[in-house]
């Protein structure tokens, strides 16, 4: 998936990591020299309030730094879905975890369900991580980031306590989204 | 901001950095010695990095009881001798006024960093705005010059940081970074090395204590300021004062150092005010915007182009002094200029006068904690 | 004790005299018992700084030949932080006077106090605001007259000495101009102390505050303060306004405790 700018919103609530997941994102994309710009916007509350986290990344400068057009919408609770999956625009993808999120959708192309919250509870013990499974499924998807920069980033940015639940929950998602290309790959 | 259309660069060249910490880290590169702040938001990055890293510095940081309290605080730190800081919002920016004013009179340099959010009052703090446009240059009681900066990237905030230091005790006069909520909690790639600025220090009289004068108009623009403890022992009041510091009511003095005050700055608009020209050569539009709201003019810009448009950005990295030359050149040549900004349209005024009438002054305003898109901005060039 | 320099040598050579106080007032004796304070600890010119806010008392540091600064309204204490953090070995003098440190200044009064911060604060508090035509201010009794309580105070009045208690204040003294030898020494303790020390002078403003309320002459309100107070050792009569040391404890000035924390914070990663 080459192109010149990709934009990536995660939208959810304040305690899902969403955050922490853009800013991963962004410092991978850092790590193999592309530009990226990471924006966190929030409620008045640190918990349960709304959170949106947008990454930009480009190969070339990026000016305007707020997502124009997402290319992914990645969705973390109901709340968020019902405010933002109508912003879906005409070339995005949009990414929901069904294990939080019970809304009737009809499947299609550009509409993924994934229940990152089980995956990252039965990986982990814990939901804590599913912040990590879809951004590792995102990686793996797009493509946006090498495998080397992303596993790098979660070191990083890590706290000790929970590195290796998310390194867990990480390599869980890039195995989902393989599977789903595996399946793309019979089916096609 | 680099305008080079940059291709992937190698690796471990370049670092991911907020917005807020480019500003703390410039400010300690700048030889920031002392912060004081009072929480508010946008801005608290800055003093929880600052909190952190001056004690192991030497330096000191300390949270004060409110917003006034903080400038005066850092005023009274620099004529100890310190390089020193603020930084804050909106709100907390209004509170600050008198204190800017008072250190314009006396000549102490500072620097006070303003994260714009959305006003008035309350307004949104999360969202940005660039509402403090006026207000950094007319905020504080009574006519007096002032420096102001607006970053449009994570490099520059860094940059313009240690500029902004540079320029305080080059001028001996506060210096504001203007910047807003896009820019300061935003974080982006940032070429590594972070720029090399030199760093200026204080202008230290040569003269013995007894013949030295804080306010001495015969030495110049600005007169060598000597901080306290030093045996220069003299005297600073807000009041009107004559060379050496103490209160006067005589017009003739009065006036004298009113107008040194003045053209230490007015009369270096081309030594301090930068302004960053791009695709101007052929331009016919041309878009003037400032701070991050120059990002979105760069991307409309670049849209334009690629629509055989000819259209030019002027980018002002710094407002006040406002550059009215440079405003009144291209107005001679463009056929339009269009002034997006983050609030009703103050810049605009000031392009407007500039201008001359010498052509149409469009403005593209929105206040509603939003970014001006891309989008707003071509409409404008259409019309 | 023998004194090194004349009394003089602390006031600044060029000639700033007459006063910009009106005759009678009791700034210059306060005034004249901070410099007989400093002579008496032999401490250098160079190393004193003194800082004001705005009013009557404000105009104080013009006269003195130490490092000065006439402040904005309300602000001298945080100013004075300031200072101190930036310059630990300078003495650090606040003058202030009731509605500077009280009024508009008295959320910095408290947290000064509450920071426990290496500066002497002198508040001069005549009980009224004089520069701008006798208001009342936090001080004025209830009942007593100013031009803006023309019917007579009904606000309760701060007591300085028990708000800088409260607030942290490692040293707090009153005394009164009538009483100028002990507020010499006050004042000189107040200096060497290691904390933040508040002294409340109380002050005669025979024309704001006299005028409006009947006190009499200068001279007849110096009689008050004699007759109306007594020394905080003992029984105190009722009635009486006490004079003399009310807090002197040992806590950690801020100062010394930030620098305490540089050292630690440089282990720290």
């Amino acid at each position: 998936m080459k192109r010149r700018r990709w934009e990536v919103r995660l939208v959810g609530q304040g305690g899902q990591g969403l955050a922490l997941a853009g800013i991963i994102l962004a410092e991978a994309a850092v790590r193999d020299g592309k530009n990226a710009v990471m924006n966190h916007t929030y409620g008045a509350q640190k918990r349960g309030g709304p959170s949106q986290a947008d990454v930009v990344i480009s190969g070339e400068e990026i000016d305007y730094p707020k997502v124009l057009d997402a290319d992914l919408l990645v969705i973390f609770s109901e709340a968020a879905f019902d405010e933002y999956h109508h912003q879906l625009g005409s070339r995005g993808f949009l990414i929901f975890d069904n294990s939080q999120i019970k809304r009737a959708l009809t499947e299609c192309d550009r509409v993924i369900p994934i229940p990152f919250a089980d995956i990252s509870q039965q990986a982990t013990g814990s939901s804590l991580s599913a912040n990590m499974v879809a951004l590792g499924f995102v990686a793996e998807l797009t493509k946006l980031v090498s495998h080397r920069s992303l596993v790098r980033a979660v070191s990083k940015h890590s706290p000790k306590g929970s590195l290796q639940a998310n390194q867990t929950a990480l390599e869980k998602g890039i195995q989902r989204a393989q599977s789903i290309e595996d399946r793309h790959d019979r089916n096609h | 901001m680099s305008n080079s259309t940059t291709t992937a660069r190698r690796r471990g060249k370049a670092r991911l950095m907020q917005g807020n910490l480019a500003i703390a880290e410039g400010a300690i590169a700048g030889g920031l010695g002392f912060f004081a702040s009072y929480p508010i938001t946008p801005a608290n990055e800055i003093a929880t990095f600052l909190s952190r890293a001056l004690p192991k510095r030497g330096g000191v940081f300390i949270q004060m009881e409110d917003e006034i309290a903080s400038l005066s605080a850092v005023i009274g730190a620099s004529i100890g001798g310190l390089k020193a800081a603020t930084a804050t919002s909106g709100p907390g920016f209004s509170l600050m006024q008198e204190s800017i004013g008072y250190a314009a009179a006396v000549e102490i340099p500072c620097v006070i960093i303003d994260v714009q959010r959305a006003g008035p009052s309350t307004g949104m703090p999360g969202g940005p705005a660039q509402g403090d446009v006026m207000q950094s240059r007319w905020g504080t009681h009574g006519d007096h010059p002032i420096i102001v900066l607006c970053p449009s990237s994570v490099r520059e905030a860094y940059e313009l940081t240690i500029h902004a230091f540079n320029l305080s005790e080059q001028y001996r006069t506060p210096v504001i970074l203007l910047t807003d909520e896009v820019l300061a909690r935003m974080s982006e790639t940032v070429e590594m090395p972070l720029p090399q600025v030199k760093v200026i220090g204080r202008l230290h009289p040569e003269v013995p204590p007894e013949w030295y004068f804080p306010y001495d108009n015969a030495e110049g623009d600005v007169p060598p300021l000597v901080s306290f403890g030093h045996g220069y022992r003299y005297h600073i009041t807000g009041l009107f004062h004559d060379k050496s510091g103490f209160p006067t009511s005589r017009p003739d003095e009065i006036d004298a150092w009113q107008e040194r005050l003045f053209l230490k700055i007015d009369g270096n608009v081309e030594q301090i005010a930068r302004i960053e020209e791009e695709e101007m050569e052929d331009a016919e539009m041309v878009i003037v915007a400032y701070g991050s709201t120059a990002r979105s003019a760069r991307h409309a810009m670049r849209q334009a182009r690629k629509a055989n448009k000819r259209v030019g950005l002027v980018r002002l990295v710094t407002i006040w002094p406002f550059h009215d030359a440079a405003i009144e050149r291209v107005a001679r040549s463009a056929k339009r200029i269009v002034v997006p900004e983050m609030n009703r349209g103050q810049i605009l005024r000031e392009v407007e006068r500039a201008s001359r009438g010498k052509t149409d002054v469009v403005g593209v305003n929105r206040a509603d904690g939003e970014m001006v898109t891309p989008a707003q901005i071509m409409a404008a060039l259409e019309v | 004790m023998e004194y090194t320099v004349p009394e003089h040598e602390y006031l600044r050579p060029h000639k700033k005299f007459p006063s910009v106080w009106c005759a009678g007032c009791g700034i210059g004796t306060v005034l004249g018992a901070i410099i007989r304070a400093v002579r008496s600890l032999n401490l250098s010119k160079d190393k004193i700084a003194m800082i004001s806010g705005i009013g009557c008392t404000g105009r104080m540091p013009v006269y003195v030949d130490f490092n000065t600064m006439h402040t904005t309204h309300g602000r001298a204490l945080a100013f004075a932080t300031g200072l101190k953090l930036a310059r630990p070995d300078m003495e650090v003098i606040v003058v202030m006077g009731d509605g500077d440190a009280l009024a508009i200044g008295g959320n910095h009064f408290i947290h000064a106090a509450r920071r426990n911060i290496e500066l002497t604060a002198i508040v001069v508090n005549n009980r009224i605001y004089g520069m701008t035509g006798g208001q009342l201010s936090p001080t004025t009794p209830v009942g007593d007259r100013a031009t803006t309580a023309p019917y007579g105070q009904i606000e309760q009045a701060f007591d300085i000495a028990k708000i800088a208690e409260a607030s942290g204040a490692a040293f707090v003294a009153r005394s009164t101009t009538y009483h100028a030898i002990e507020l010499d020494r006050l004042i000189a303790r107040g200096i060497q102390k290691k904390g933040f020390s508040v002294i409340e002078v109380l002050t005669q403003c025979p024309v704001g505050y006299g005028q409006l309320n009947q006190t009499g002459d200068a001279v007849e309100m110096l009689k008050w303060f004699r007759d109306n107070t007594t020394a905080a050792r003992g029984k105190v009569p009722s009635g009486k306004i006490v004079r003399g040391v009310l807090v002197d404890c040992d806590i950690p000035g801020y100062v010394e405790s930030y620098q305490k924390l540089m050292k630690t914070s440089k282990k720290r990663t």
